[in-house]
C-alpha cells in the first residue's frame, strides 16, 4: 500500500519537469516557443551522445565477418526497440492514471508518449528491414518478431487516429485511455501468440551466437541507448506541450462558442420583449 | 557492398528523427504564439 | 460469495435481454443476412477467381494452392464480414440513443457489452455456418475432425465478436467509426487469424499432428478478449 502511495507521489511530482517555469521572456510576455531549460538539457544530451555513437560505432568498431558493415544497424535497431517498447508502455501507465485521477495531463502525456512511440516503431521496422536484407537475403521475414511488431505499429496508429476522433473532449479522451491499456495488452498477446510460431528472430539479441556484443559494440550500442532515449524524452516534452496548448486552444474556442449562443439567446429575448411591447401597446402611442 | 544498407539506414533513421524534431518546434512556436498570453503556462 | 452469485446472476439475465433484443432488430430488419451474408459468400467467390485454381502445391498432398489455402480464405472472409455485423450492432443504438437510456436504466456496463457481443456472435455463428458450407464446396474440402473444427470455430468467433464489440464501443458515435473500427479491430485479430487458419488447417489436412494445440490457444484468446471487453465497457461507460 505504501509502494502505491509512493508510486502516486512520484506521478505528482513528475508534472514538475512538464511545467514551463523558465523561459528567455519576463513574466509579462510569456514564453514564445515550447522549449525551457529541460528541453535544452536533453537536447544537449542528445546531440552529445550522437557524436560517440556515430564516431564508436560506424568508425571504431569493426566491421563483422559475415554480415559486415551492416550490423552496425544494430545501434539504431535495438536502441529503437527500447524505445518504441518504453514508449507505449508509458501510454500505459498515463492511461491508467487519466481514469483514476482523471487529470488531463495524464491523457495529453500518453498521447504525446504514443506519438513518439509509433515514430521509433516505424524506425525499428525500418532498420530491421534494411539489417535483414543483407543478411537473410530478403527485406521481409514472416516470422513472430516482425509480424508481431507489424502489427503493433498498425494498433497504435489506431490508437492515434481515435485521439482524433470528433467527439467530446472528455468522452475522447476517456476511451482513448481505455484503447491505450487494451492495446498494450493486446501487444502481450499478439506477442505471446505469434510466439508459438518458430522463426528467425531466437533469442533477445539477434542471432545471439554469431554477434558477440563486447568491447566497441557494447560501447556503441550504449550510446545508442542514450541517444536514442535523450531524444525520445526531448520530442514527448515538446509533443506534451503541443498538446496542451491544442488543448487550452480547444477550450477557448468552446467557450467562445457558448458565449456567442448566450448572447444570441439574450438577443432574441430582447427582441420578443420588443415585439410583444409592440403587439400589447403599439398602434397607439 | 554491405555498408549500402548501414548508411540508407543510419541516413533514415537521423533523417526522420531530424524532421520530425524541426517540425515538433515549428509547431510548438505556432502554437505558443496563438495561444493568449494568460494560458501559455503548462500546468493545470 | 452468495452476492456475487446474485449480482453475476442479474448481469447474465440483462446480458440475455440485451442479446435477445438485439437478434429481433436483425430478424426484422435482415440486414445481416440480406445484405452481410451474400457479401461474404461473394469475397469468397473472388478469392477463388483471384487465385488462379491451376496451380498445384508441390509434395504428396494432391491439392491445388487454392485448396491448400482455403482455410486461411475462409476466415479473411469471416472477418471482414464480421466488420459490417459489428458495426450495425452499435449503429441500432446510436440511432436512437438506446446507450445512454440502457445506462440509466441502471443496466452494468459489462451486462450490456455481454449481451451485444453474445448478439453478435449468435450471428457470426450463423455465418460460419454458410460460407463453410460454400468453401466446402467450391474448395472441395474433406473435413477430418469435426470436433477441432467446431472448437475453431466457436472460439474464433468468440474472439471477433468480444473484440469487436469492444472495438466498436470505443468508436461509436464517431463520424469516422466505418472506417477506424476496421482499423483497430484487424490488428488485434491478426493472431486469432494465424491460430485459427492453422487450426482449421489441422482439422481439414491433418499434416501437421498438433492436433488440439492450436483450438485450445484459440479458447485461450477467446476467454481474454471476453474478460478484456466486460472489464473495459465499465470504464468506457463511466458517467457520460
Amino acid at each position: 500500500m505504501n509502494d502505491l502511495r509512493t508510486i502516486v507521489s512520484v506521478a505528482d511530482e513528475s508534472e514538475e519537469i512538464f511545467i514551463n517555469t523558465d523561459n528567455d521572456d519576463s513574466e509579462r510576455s510569456g514564453p514564445t516557443s515550447t522549449r525551457s531549460k529541460s528541453t535544452t538539457v536533453f537536447g544537449f544530451l542528445a546531440i552529445a551522445t550522437f557524436v560517440p555513437l556515430v564516431f564508436f560505432g560506424l568508425l571504431v568498431a569493426e566491421p563483422h565477418s559475415e554480415q559486415q558493415e551492416s550490423v552496425k544497424l544494430m545501434f539504431i535497431h535495438l536502441p529503437s526497440v527500447l524505445v518504441t517498447y518504453v514508449s507505449f508502455f508509458c501510454t500505459l501507465v498515463c492511461s491508467i492514471l487519466y481514469l483514476t485521477k482523471k487529470s488531463k495531463f495524464w491523457d495529453l502525456l500518453a498521447g504525446a508518449s504514443a506519438e513518439i512511440g509509433v515514430l521509433f516503431c516505424g524506425i525499428l521496422l525500418l532498420s530491421g528491414s534494411l539489417w535483414g536484407k543483407p543478411t537473410w537475403g530478403v527485406y521481409w521475414q514472416w516470422d513472430p518478431r516482425l509480424t508481431s511488431t507489424a502489427v503493433m505499429f498498425v494498433m497504435y496508429l489506431g490508437y492515434l487516429a481515435v485521439r482524433r476522433m470528433d467527439i467530446a473532449a472528455e468522452a475522447k479522451s476517456r476511451r482513448a485511455a481505455v484503447l491505450g491499456i487494451v492495446s498494450f495488452l493486446n501487444v502481450l498477446i499478439v506477442h505471446y501468440s505469434i510466439d508459438w510460431w518458430r522463426g528467425l528472430h531466437q533469442g533477445r539479441t539477434f542471432e545471439s551466437s554469431e554477434i558477440k556484443i563486447e568491447g566497441w559494440y557494447l560501447f556503441s550500442l550504449m550510446f545508442g541507448m542514450l541517444f536514442f532515449s535523450f531524444v525520445a524524452i526531448w520530442m514527448v516534452i515538446h509533443k506534451f506541450r503541443i498538446l496542451w496548448l491544442e488543448y487550452q486552444l480547444e477550450r477557448m474556442d468552446l467557450e467562445l462558442a457558448i458565449n456567442e449562443r448566450r448572447s444570441e439567446v439574450n438577443d432574441l429575448d430582447s427582441s420578443i420583449d420588443a415585439d410583444e411591447e409592440e403587439l400589447l401597446f403599439g398602434g397607439g402611442s | 557492398m554491405f555498408w549500402i544498407y548501414t548508411i540508407v539506414g543510419y541516413s533514415a533513421a537521423i533523417g526522420i528523427i531530424g524532421l520530425y524534431s524541426v517540425w515538433l518546434i515549428m509547431r510548438g512556436r505556432r502554437m505558443t504564439r496563438k495561444v493568449p498570453v494568460d494560458k501559455r503556462r503548462f500546468l493545470e | 460469495m452468495v452476492r456475487i452469485v446474485k449480482e453475476a446472476t442479474l448481469m447474465i439475465r440483462d446480458a440475455l435481454l440485451i442479446a435477445k433484443k438485439d437478434v429481433r432488430v436483425e430478424i426484422s430488419s435482415r440486414v445481416i443476412f440480406g445484405q452481410v451474408l451474400p457479401f461474404s459468400l461473394l469475397i469468397l467467390i473472388l478469392f477463388g477467381l483471384a487465385i488462379s485454381s491451376d496451380l498445384i502445391v508441390t509434395g504428396d498432398a494432391k491439392r491445388t494452392v487454392l485448396e491448400q489455402v482455403s482455410p486461411g480464405l475462409f476466415w479473411l472472409a469471416i472477418v471482414f464480414s464480421s466488420l459490417f455485423a459489428v458495426n450495425r450492432s452499435f449503429k441500432i443504438e446510436s440511432d436512437n440513443g438506446n446507450l445512454d437510456a440502457l445506462r440509466m436504466a441502471g443496466i452494468d456496463p459489462a451486462a450490456i457489452f455481454l449481451g451485444k457481443a453474445l448478439a453478435i456472435s449468435l450471428l457470426i455463428f450463423i455465418l460460419d455456418l454458410f460460407v463453410g458450407a460454400l468453401a466446402v464446396v467450391i474448395f472441395n474440402a474433406s473435413i477430418i475432425d469435426f470436433s477441432i473444427l467446431g472448437v475453431t470455430v466457436f472460439a474464433a468467433t468468440i474472439s471477433i465478436s468480444m473484440s469487436g464489440t469492444l472495438y466498436a464501443g470505443i468508436t461509436a458515435g464517431s463520424r469516422s467509426k466505418d472506417t477506424l473500427m476496421p482499423l483497430l479491430l484487424l490488428p488485434t485479430m491478426a493472431p486469432m487469424l494465424l491460430i485459427a487458419t492453422r487450426s482449421t488447417e489441422a482439422a481439414l489436412f491433418s499434416e501437421d499432428q498438433t492436433g488440439w494445440g492450436w483450438p485450445m490457444l484459440l479458447s485461450v484468446l477467446a476467454f481474454l478478449y471476453t474478460g478484456i471487453g466486460m472489464l473495459s465497457f465499465g470504464a468506457l461507460m463511466e458517467e457520460s
